[in-house]
């Protein structure tokens, strides 16, 4: 489970902590920029010689700073807390609901990979499948997070993709243990 | 996290892994899955022409707690009405495995798995 789960109460919001504009589509560059800038002035070190409760602010800082640069950077984690941020938990248990197609496409998947599991060539050819589906998914994203009044659709495809990120891992996982 | 026995006999033993043909008129398939875990689970249930529960499979990629959730629905299923499988609720089953809470949604999962099944078998006699 991913780590900004745990900094529910945090009020900042990531996106006003890093200077970016709150939506999905975002400027990875201006990102990296924001994030190195405030990086160097919040740094522990800058306060090595302060006070012990600077020293400590600090190290928080940088910690909430790192979690919301790493929430952001990547796509999945940015649509969550998109959805987090207007009340939306995809992740909540009670709601297991996916299209069927989709979960059919799955289940192949995974059967493909538990089949072909000491296979390269294999893994790296459902690998290559995985990614085309995942680039459509984040190729429509953009547009269902714009329906700021009905994110169904932004739900949908973040559960996807939280999907696919899983069997990509796996995949992942099964190339290490080839290697 | 420590698994419960009954979990690990499950996950080690797992009962009626497998699948059903899913073009069969007396055959229901279910497929469910958890977008936080992106666990999947298909659960098929055999049903003869009175209505009663004859064989059921499944195959779940997921967590031990969430095979342990289908496999031990799968055993539970066996020999039970439509209606009665319907009943099965998630606490059973997490009670049964012992499941911590964090686990309780791999029981949510067969739960849903359950219903999934029997309404695809409704659909397709056309109730």
């Amino acid at each position: 489970m991913w780590l900004w789960r745990k900094l529910y109460s945090v009020t900042t919001n990531f996106f006003n902590l890093l200077n970016i504009p709150e939506q999905f589509v975002i400027d990875l560059e201006k990102l990296n920029q924001h994030y190195q800038t405030i990086q160097k002035e919040i740094h522990p070190d800058r306060f090595a010689s302060t006070n012990k409760n600077d020293q400590l602010q600090s190290v928080k800082k940088t910690a909430e700073l790192n979690v919301a640069y790493q929430t952001l950077k990547s796509p999945l984690r940015r649509a969550e807390y998109l959805l987090h941020i207007h009340g939306l938990d995809m992740m909540h248990e009670k709601n297991t609901a996916v299209s069927q197609d989709f979960l059919m496409q799955q289940m192949e998947w995974r059967e493909e990979l538990e089949t072909h599991k000491k296979n390269k060539a294999s893994l790296e050819a459902l690998s290559l499948n995985i990614q085309k589906e995942k680039k459509e998914i984040l190729h429509l994203l953009p547009e269902c997070f714009k329906k700021k009044n009905d994110l169904h659709e932004a739900i949908e495809m973040t559960r996807k993709l939280n999907f696919i990120e899983k069997i990509e891992q796996h995949i992942s996982d099964a190339l290490i243990e080839i290697e | 996290m420590a698994y419960s026995e009954k979990v690990l006999d499950h996950y080690e033993n797992p009962r009626n892994v497998g699948s059903l043909d899913k073009d069969d008129p007396h055959v229901g398939t279910g497929m469910v899955g958890a977008p936080a875990c992106g666990d999947v689970m298909k659960l098929q249930i055999k049903v003869s022409d009175d209505g009663v529960i004859e064989d059921a499979k499944f195959k779940t990629y997921g967590c031990g707690s969430a095979i342990a959730s289908s496999s031990l629905v799968t055993e539970w299923l066996k020999g039970k009405t439509l209606n009665e499988a319907a009943q099965i609720k998630n606490s059973a089953i997490a009670e049964e495995l012992a499941l911590p809470p964090v686990k309780i949604h791999c029981s949510v999962l067969a739960e849903d798995a359950i219903k999934a099944a029997v309404a695809d078998f409704k659909s397709k006699q056309g109730h």
